[in-house]
């Protein structure tokens, strides 16, 4: 079908008429009826029946040499026909439904009646008719629900407005050296916005940008204006900076007569615009290490490498590890005793390593953070790693520093290389804003 | 970063830094990725290598004449890494390897303790890692210690740092800061539980420690003789808690604070002046 229209479209204009805000346009696709009706407009006279009955289409494609940065708010047809008896009519545009009208009126019948003036109209769409590609070829459409339709043209009217105000907003990124409040990041996000009468940018128009989640309660969004009126490339420019996450609409107060397009965008994901350095830890593991043992140590039964557990590289270091069966053992805080050394160590075992979240350590997931950059049970994705989960803290870790947790002992790291890299903040954080 | 603009970048920062030069001689380092720049008196920025991996932790030594860093780790093989001593301008280079048995996986912090010792602060775990000290003409470790934020002060006497907590510790459990293994801060009667975000000596050897506690953030001077603050600087709330992770040095015969931590994005890895 979409072939034979490309095929059979006619691209009849029989006349165009613009004003300010409007323009009509008149198409006439449907011929090869036996006989001339006399509706009125050029290239009357052939017509087609949505019985089949001449050159029938459902669909119309044609041009109405609107602006392309035009936004078209309503679409009227008008549509001349015939109805032999009583039709429900569809009109679509780009098989978005325009409206439909149930016509009783008949008129069936050649040369003799006047056509009958089928007017349908849709809706006022403010940010413009679904879908609808101003200057570009659109394709009208006529479905009959029931009934036969017999028309001879169609009369389109676009009211639209060709002064407006284009609205763009760079994909978010969180705020150089900025810290997280209340487990919320700072996200920042570019504006411009443009200023056209038809495709003419224009200078001198007012913009002051808005958030449509300002005045509905937490904190708001910041919006720096770069400038107020837009300059001789019509470009007006501003910051927008949230701790708020989700979905938020930009729009703009602007200068009478022009029309602001909004822009939704959503802060959720985004950048780190500063580098982070990562590194790597583990947790030890009884087999890496040599040596003596130690039989029944504080907190533990049974017989264990001693390097394992009181050596610089084992659990009085790491703060945990496994055994070689299989076990995992820490520091038991309530016995042990400062300073922290073979004399004042005791141990007991746990299910898992835990983390300062209370979540167990996991291999490929879990890392450790500043929270005041990556708060905790924030998901990231750590360039040339993957994603990550912020379950872990250490007094050592401060600021663009993620240690990431690579498993247990020293195999789990014989891979790792340190670098600094970019992260990119997923979600997952449980902000309180 | 294309090549070009990350070498404009070294010039150009290299001629922001050296700006002083117009008020005294000095000279500064600055790594770019693999390659380590040496900003002359005149501004002037010169590369002096370029490595395989990157450049960290570049530091004169007190002559002046040589420089210590410290290459990007490789954790394939039993040597991870090297702390390099070079003489700009002649063929004499040391590499002082960093082997896996060490434990560490990164180097935090390096300096020069005399014109034969170098140490490093290495990474363990978030928590806690170690201090060495190492014979540059041997390559040999001469002392090891756990802990973090290690910081020996200006003549080589004395090393501060904030003392070994094996990871996963409660918060409960604040933080100490030892000097030579006796404990300074916080003092006997403060159990309040603290939390250690840097350790420095002035010039002068007053030791600032930047503390945490309670949820208020302040650097300390502390009192070397009775242990506790001697004088307590608060941050202010208003952006400043970048500067209470780098201690900053208290002048106390004027009660003036200098910051150290203004330049955040690129400083020079050492920076000396005549």
């Amino acid at each position: 079908m979409t072939k034979r229209l490309f095929l059979l479209s006619l691209l009849l204009l029989a006349a165009v008429s613009i004003s300010a805000e409007t323009v009509t346009v008149s198409i006439d696709c449907w011929q090869g009826g036996h006989c001339a009706m006399p509706c009125g407009g050029s290239g009357q006279g052939n017509y087609a029946c949505s019985d089949g009955s001449g050159q029938w289409f459902s669909g119309c494609r044609y041009d109405e040499n609107l602006p392309t940065a035009a936004i078209v708010k309503k679409i009227t047809a008008k549509i001349f026909s015939h109805p032999c008896n009583s039709a429900v009519v569809t009109a679509t545009m780009n098989g978005q439904t325009i409206g439909t009208v149930n016509e009783t009126r008949t008129s069936c019948g050649c040369l003799s009646t006047s056509c009958i003036e089928t007017v349908i109209a849709s809706q006022e769409y403010p940010d413009g008719f679904p879908g609808y590609i101003p200057g570009e070829p659109n394709v009208f459409g006529i479905n009959v629900g029931s009934g036969t339709l017999c028309v001879e043209h169609v009369e389109l009217t676009f009211e639209y407005t060709g002064k407006q105000v284009l609205i763009t907003a760079d994909e978010p990124t969180i705020v150089q050296n900025s810290n997280a409040v209340n487990n919320c990041v700072q996200y920042e996000s570019d504006l411009s916005a443009y200023a056209t009468d038809g495709n003419t940018r224009q200078a001198g128009v007012s913009v002051r940008f808005t958030s449509n989640r300002n005045g509905s309660g937490g904190n708001p969004d910041t919006i720096t204006q770069r400038s107020t009126v837009t300059n001789n490339a019509g470009e007006v420019t501003g910051l927008l900076r949230t701790r708020r996450p989700g979905d938020l609409t930009v729009s703009a107060e602007v200068s009478d007569g022009y029309t602001a397009e909004q822009h939704r965008t959503n802060f959720t994901e985004a950048d780190y615009e500063n580098q982070f350095r990562m590194t790597a830890y583990i947790i030890a593991l009884e087999s890496d290490f040599g040596g003596g043992t130690v039989t029944d140590p504080c907190g533990l039964t049974g017989t264990f490498n001693d390097d394992f557990l009181y050596s610089n590289r084992g659990v009085l270091m790491q703060g945990s590890g496994q055994t070689n069966g299989g076990a995992y053992v820490t520091i038991d805080w309530n016995r042990s005793r400062r300073p922290f050394n073979r004399r004042n160590l005791c141990f007991t075992t746990i299910n898992c390593p835990t983390t300062a979240s209370g979540q167990c350590l996991q291999p490929n997931v879990s890392i450790a953070v500043d929270t005041e950059k990556i708060p905790m049970f924030s998901n990231v994705n750590i360039q040339n790693v993957g994603n990550r989960t912020a379950h872990d803290t250490g007094d050592r870790i401060q600021n663009y520093h993620i240690d990431v947790f690579a498993g247990l002992g020293r195999a789990a790291v014989a891979n790792w290389g340190n670098f600094n890299g970019t992260v990119r903040y997923l979600g997952g954080a449980r902000c309180t804003n | 970063m294309h090549k070009l603009t990350r070498t404009c970048t070294v010039l150009l920062l290299a001629a922001i830094v050296a700006a002083p030069a117009a008020h005294g001689a000095c000279r500064a380092l600055f790594a770019d990725g693999p390659e380590l720049w040496i900003t002359n008196a005149d501004g002037d920025a010169t590369r002096l290598l370029r490595e395989e991996r990157d450049v960290a932790m570049a530091r004169f030594s007190p002559d002046r004449e040589r420089i210590a860093y410290v290459r990007g780790f490789d954790l394939t093989g039993e040597v991870m890494s090297h702390i390099v001593v070079m003489r700009p301008g002649s063929e004499e280079t040391v590499e002082i390897p960093i082997r896996a048995e060490l434990g560490i996986t990164d180097v935090m912090n390096l300096g020069w303790l005399d014109e034969k010792r170098v140490w490093t602060e290495g990474h363990v775990t978030p928590s806690s890692g170690m201090y060495h000290e190492w014979d540059v003409a041997t390559g040999k470790v001469l002392t090891e210690r756990l802990g973090a934020w290690f910081a020996p002060s200006p003549d080589g006497a004395s090393l501060a740092y904030r003392e070994h907590v094996p990871h996963g510790a409660p918060a409960s459990l604040g933080d100490r800061v030892l000097v030579n293994e006796r404990v300074v801060f916080p003092a006997d009667d403060d159990t309040r539980p603290h939390r250690v975000r840097g350790i420095t000596w002035s010039g002068s050897g007053q030791l600032t420690v930047a503390d945490e506690v309670g949820g208020e953030r302040s650097n300390v001077v502390v009192d070397l003789r009775r242990g506790g603050a001697s004088r307590r600087v608060t941050v202010q709330s208003n952006g400043s808690a970048a500067a209470a992770r780098k201690p900053m040095y208290v002048d106390l015969a004027t009660h003036r604070l200098i910051d150290e931590a203004s330049a955040t994005t690129v400083e020079p890895l050492d920076l000396i002046c005549d």
